[in-house]
């Protein structure tokens, strides 16, 4: 039958309308959403070509055309009005989720009526002492679509757009087994089972659900979730020494793998491997935090709320914990990590240390470490913009002119400074008694009193007693925010598709329209997602969501303007850490160097486009000459290694020929084409193009016949010029997993029939090409 | 990939890709970007110019620096040098600005409005304070040469390209040279090929064929610029190969003493053979809030003789008429010491520029006794009261001039500020 590739594709369903906006909100967006009455205003302003319904119309008049121009300045959490308490408060698009909590709050105020007029028009207009003066002239077509937002609350507007047609229901989304493929590479380093995939072909999307819950138990998971927080916090700056982070007196067992405190260069091989998983125990700490989290099912908010911390057999040791007490038996069980509370001493006082999670480690305290003038304003600047989906850089873009500023405590009390101290400060303050050396100090009493009390948002600690414990209290704070979950979301996003999420276009963009139904539809996808992560608590469900979602399965689409198609589909360039899990996963062999550790994460690591978490901190999303060129070297030396090896197995063993043996040419010594061994040389190429790329193609495929081609053009190159030898690095020689030679009898140390090499070229055909290299 | 294909592949892209003007096409037609190249140094972590180009002493409204007393700042021409030896290296200001004292730019009380190091970083090497504007090298690179991944190469500073081009680090000189020649077991040897050549060539042509195919069916637009990236990408095969034959030697790189020196080999082997238009080298160690004096001045020092050594790299290639060469930071330093004998974020800065179409032998701007921007006449640069106080995009906007990329495509798709007094006389006084 013959199986063409769009058949791995389908139509995707429009969510139930229900489901089409966020549940979160919707005590607070209650006000604004539908009653069946209000369908008399259909006729209103916004109906006239298109429907709009109130939450449509806030969206595309109010906010791009007033709320964008005129308001958000003063009214955004950081503006001069908020900072007066003033209760009409209007996000930017640089805060998650801003339209529906916009649309929420200009609901409530356009309810509030002064002088018999709504108070949102009169203070527009300059009146009730509106300290922004007259924004808006009556006869202004902005007063007008203001004056039309307050009437819709009033007498809502609701649009039958059932048979709209939206973006979703245009995309092509990759079918469950094809989908499942593509989740286990990522997530698991594996290919599917066939039990696996049998599964999911008779079971669908259900099946497919199972079979996600299965992969994220597997420790490849929790290794790509941490390396996914790892580009986050980039924490991995300490990966290999952190160690020297530590007092003395906070880890006892600092050198425990060193009693005799010899040079070293006198370590034996035991006391450097203790050394090593000390440090990574340390410096990995947070991330393997993230990862006992999410491998134990707790609420992801531990992260940040964990009133303990995690060790390994060896972190246990230089912390002074006896690691057997905390079920770490086995010193080889470098990756087993338990939770483990920490006590330090200060002037004779011991002290149980505060945990709050990722954020009291010490590598996490020393990544983003505080200074004199500093003030602990980065570690609260990074809380915002890892754990909070908020980049406070973004949110107020800060040109300041020193001659204006006169106050001598500026970020306090001047206007060009305070939009963003008012949110980072207090905040800062709740890190007050961690020092830049990441050291808990208690008693310390240097916080400049000058800084506000510890506190977020409207809310501040008031009992000093409290203080050293602040980063608890902040913790749980920043967890309950609803941008905590945009956060996990965006972070996890980042990872699984290897770009930015869409952002909300400027009003100004001559494709605002496109854009902005991309995003709308984003924003759908993304609301249902922490809807079900809100319920759960955890991470998985993100993965989950995310992965079934049209962004990742989208694989073509049809009818739709390139602006609406913009954030659909995984097209991403694996990063070496994920590269280097394929080619064992498909190719049965790791690609290293003369260390045995894979050669992608070390000498190719930046190269490729990876990071070192300290001056290079951003992966490269798109390839350079470097990166294509590396490609095609590890495509090379992959199959030089794995091609006349492969052939030295019996077929059941092999990876790649399990169709066709090294004897079977495709044209005898005169030329006739011999019929049975090119079907089978064309059955084995559609068997590559499943198991390297992924293809479901027929026989008769072009592209199987492309590759043929390739096999056939270079089979008769070797054959005319009676080339017979194999480069010595690709001889059928040795086992390549152990080094060892193999029997003579089963050697392949020679390319008699020419097809040893043809073979090579289609492997290495295959192993650069973009669905191999991209996912 | 001709220049005709890959603008016909960069309109379905979405790699921004610009015209060029008549004479840079018929240069890179010709294989070889002739030049000017740039050298961009990045002192990262915030330089404090009062210990290089604009010293103010102990003895001013309040110490700005400890080390010395205004009346021991000795000029060089116009310049006025900070009187120290930077230790460690044991080199002085002085003798820097005495040896390119022709040749030397001195743009001194630059505001950069900001104390943050990422907007900084941004808006020294950009023009702008907003996110997402590209680096002056990255504009470069792609009006130069439009479409070329090794146009803009870098270890580090500010790497924002804005989507006009591609950028590459380089690492390891052996690593290069075996990418470079990735059919061959020995990257020494022509003859230890994996295939033939005709076979390698094949498997090219025909992935070529396939992924064009690929990318002429794909509507998503982020599946169809991955595809494209990954197209263009592989048209730097030769490319490589002419860079890797070009580097130095790894025994020359380890014999460099200086890390800046070392970052510049690798970039000047670019410019050498037309393929490299623009380079950031980067050096950090300059955020010292605390012990100031102990810690910056060695870094200062480690950064100057980095300069000459570039310099002299420079001219040992034979391209100190080609190579512009550009020195700066994020911002400058607080006139004043805090409690820790640190100094702070302030706003105010300097830049240092060698290079052709750049007249030496000058400064220009300036900033009084406590370390504030004066103003200037943007006509004339001359002290005004009622003029303004130099930014980094009036320096940004001249620099496009300078390279002749100020009315080029990438220019035009990120503007500098339109309200921008024109500096005309930056550069050439």
């Amino acid at each position: 039958m013959r199986v063409t590739p769009s058949s791995k594709f389908r139509r995707a369903q429009r969510p139930p309308k229900n489901e089409q906006r966020s549940s979160r909100l919707s005590s607070a967006m209650a006000s604004a959403t539908v009653t069946l009455g209000a369908a008399v205003a259909l006729s209103g302003a916004g109906c006239g070509k298109e429907c709009l319904d109130n939450a449509q119309f806030y969206e595309q008049r109010v906010f791009t055309q007033v709320i964008a121009k005129n308001c958000i300045k003063c009214h955004g959490p950081e503006g001069v009005a908020a900072q007066k308490n003033a209760k009409f408060l209007q996000l930017s698009q640089a805060y998650p989720a801003f339209q529906d909590l916009n649309l929420a709050n200009i609901s409530e105020m356009a309810k509030i009526q002064y002088d018999g007029k709504p108070s949102l028009l009169v203070k527009a207009t300059g009146g009730q002492s509106h300290g922004g003066g007259a924004v808006l002239s009556e006869d202004s077509d902005e007063y007008k679509i203001l004056e039309e937002m307050v009437n819709r609350v009033a007498s809502p507007v609701t649009c039958d757009n059932s048979g709209a047609g939206g973006v979703v229901p245009n995309i092509e989304q990759l079918d469950p087994v094809s989908t499942l493929r593509k989740a286990t590479l990522h997530l698991g380093g594996r290919l599917p089972t066939a039990t696996e995939e049998d599964a999911v072909k008779a079971g669908g999307d259900e099946a497919l659900s199972a079979a996600l819950d299965s992969l994220m138990n597997e420790e490849t998971f929790y290794t790509r979730l941490k390396e996914i927080y790892g580009d986050v916090i980039l924490t991995g700056r300490y990966t290999n020494n952190s160690l020297g982070l530590l007092a003395d007196a906070d880890a006892p067992g600092k050198n425990w793998w060193n009693p005799g405190n010899v040079p070293d260069n006198m370590l034996t091989a035991d006391q450097q491997t203790s050394r090593k998983w000390s440090n990574y125990g340390i410096g990995a700490e947070p991330l393997e935090l993230v990862a006992y989290v999410a491998r134990n099912n707790k609420p992801f908010s531990e992260i940040l709320t964990a009133d303990y911390t995690v060790v390994n057999y060896q972190s246990a040791k230089v912390w002074g914990l006896d690691p057997a007490a905390l079920g770490l038996g086995n010193p080889a069980d470098y990756y087993s990590f338990k939770p483990a509370k920490l006590s330090v001493t200060r002037s004779g006082t011991p002290w149980q240390v505060p945990h709050a999670g990722i954020l009291t480690t010490p590598t996490f305290l020393n990544r983003w470490p505080t200074t004199g003038t500093n003030l602990n304003r980065a570690r609260a600047r990074m809380t915002l913009k890892f754990f909070l989906a908020t980049d406070l850089l973004a949110v107020a873009e800060r040109p300041i002119d020193p001659s204006s500023v006169t106050s001598t405590n500026p970020t306090r009390d001047d206007a060009y400074c305070t939009s963003c101290h008012t949110v980072l400060d207090p905040m800062a303050s709740t890190y007050q008694k961690w020092a830049a050396n990441g050291l808990f100090q208690p008693a310390d009493t240097s916080w400049p009193v000058a800084m506000p009390q510890p506190g977020f948002g409207k809310q501040v600690i008031n009992n000093v007693q409290q203080y050293p414990s602040g980063l608890q209290w902040l913790s749980a704070r920043v967890t309950e925010d609803a941008r905590f979950g945009v956060s996990v979301l965006t972070n996890v996003y980042r990872g699984l598709i290897g770009s930015e999420p869409l952002a909300y276009p400027a009003p100004e963009d001559p494709d605002f329209s496109s854009k902005q139904s991309a995003w709308q539809e984003q924003n759908r996808i993304f609301q249902r997602i922490l809807t079900k992560f809100s319920e759960t608590k955890n991470v998985k469900e993100i993965f989950k969501g995310l992965i079934t979602s049209a962004i990742y399965r989208a694989g073509s689409a049809h009818d739709l303007q390139p602006a609406q198609m913009e954030g659909f589909g995984t097209g991403r360039l694996l990063t070496p850490e994920l590269l280097a899990r394929k080619l064992p996963a498909t190719l049965g062999l790791r690609w290293l160097r003369y260390d045995k550790q894979d050669a992608l994460t070390t000498d190719y690591n930046l190269l490729y486009g990876g990071i070192d978490f300290d001056n290079v901190t951003s992966r490269l999303t798109t390839p350079n000459g470097i990166i294509g060129s590396i490609g095609q070297r590890m495509a090379n030396e992959m199959a030089c290694a794995t091609v006349a090896w492969d052939f030295t197995k019996p077929v059941e063993s092999r990876t790649f020929f399990k169709f066709v043996q090294p004897s079977q040419a495709p044209e005898d010594d005169n030329g006739f084409v011999v019929a049975g061994s090119v079907d089978n040389i064309r059955k084995n190429i559609q068997f590559l193009h499943k198991l390297l790329l992924g293809e479901d193609r027929a026989i008769d495929d072009p592209e199987i016949e492309r590759t043929y081609k390739l096999f056939l053009d270079t089979w008769r190159e070797l054959h005319t010029a009676k080339s017979t030898g194999l480069p010595y690095e690709c001889l059928g020689r040795w086992d390549r997993n152990t080094g060892l030679d193999l029997p003579m009898a089963q050697q392949i140390n020679d390319d008699k029939y020419y097809t040893v090499r043809s073979w090579m070229a289609v492997v290495t055909y295959l192993i650069i090409d973009w669905k191999y290299l991209y996912e | 990939m001709n220049r005709r294909s890959f603008l016909k592949l960069a309109s379905v892209s979405g790699v921004a890709v610009m015209t060029p003007t008549l004479l840079e096409r018929s240069a890179h037609a010709a294989g070889r970007y002739p030049g000017p190249f740039f050298i961009l140094v990045h002192a990262s972590g915030g330089w404090d110019p009062t210990y290089l180009c604009d010293p103010k002493g102990s003895d001013g409204p309040f110490p700005v620096n400890k080390l010395f007393k205004k009346a021991d700042v000795v000029p060089v021409g116009p310049f006025r040098p900070a009187p120290v030896t930077y230790p460690g290296v044991n080199y002085k200001a002085a003798d820097f600005f005495t040896k390119y004292q022709s040749r030397l730019l001195v743009i001194n009380g630059i505001d950069t409005t900001t104390g943050n190091h990422d907007t900084g970083t941004r808006v020294i090497w950009s023009g702008q304070v907003a996110e997402g504007y590209p680096s002056f090298a990255a504009v470069a690179a792609a009006a130069k040469t439009p479409g070329n991944p090794l146009g803009f190469i870098t270890n580090g500073g500010y790497e924002a390209t804005g989507g006009l081009t591609s950028l590459t680090r380089l690492g390891s000189v052996d690593t290069v040279r075996r990418i470079a020649y990735a059919n061959r077991r020995d990257p020494a040897n022509a003859m230890s090929g994996y295939h033939s050549d005709a076979t390698w060539e094949r498997i090219n042509a025909v992935q070529r064929e396939r992924l064009d195919n690929m990318r002429n069916n794909q509507p998503l637009p982020r599946l169809n610029r991955g595809m494209n990236a990954l197209y263009l990408a592989r048209s730097a095969d030769n490319d490589l190969a002419q860079l890797a034959a070009a580097l130095p030697s790894a025994a020359d790189i380890n014999a460099a003493t200086n890390d800046l020196q070392r970052q510049a080999m690798v970039a000047i082997a670019g410019f050498k053979t037309g393929l490299a238009v623009a380079a950031n080298v980067s050096m950090g160690g300059f955020d010292t809030h605390g012990n100031h004096d102990g810690a910056h001045l060695p870094q200062m020092g480690n950064l100057l003789l980095g300069v000459d050594l570039i310099a002299q790299e420079v001219a040992k290639a034979g391209l100190t008429d080609k190579v512009v060469i550009a020195v700066g930071s994020d911002f400058g330093r607080t006139p004043a010491y805090n409690a820790g004998n640190g100094k702070d974020h302030w706003n105010i800065t300097s830049m240092m520029f060698m290079g052709p179409g750049i007249t030496g032998n000058r400064v220009v701007g300036g900033t009084d006794d406590g370390f504030k921007a004066k103003t200037f006449n943007p006509a004339t640069l001359a002290e005004d009261a009622s003029g303004v106080r130099i930014r980094p995009e009036h320096i940004q906007k001249q620099l496009r001039r300078l390279a002749g990329i100020d009315e080029s495509e990438p220019a035009r798709k990120f503007p500098l500020a339109a309200s921008t007094a024109d500096m005309s006389k930056l550069f050439t006084g």
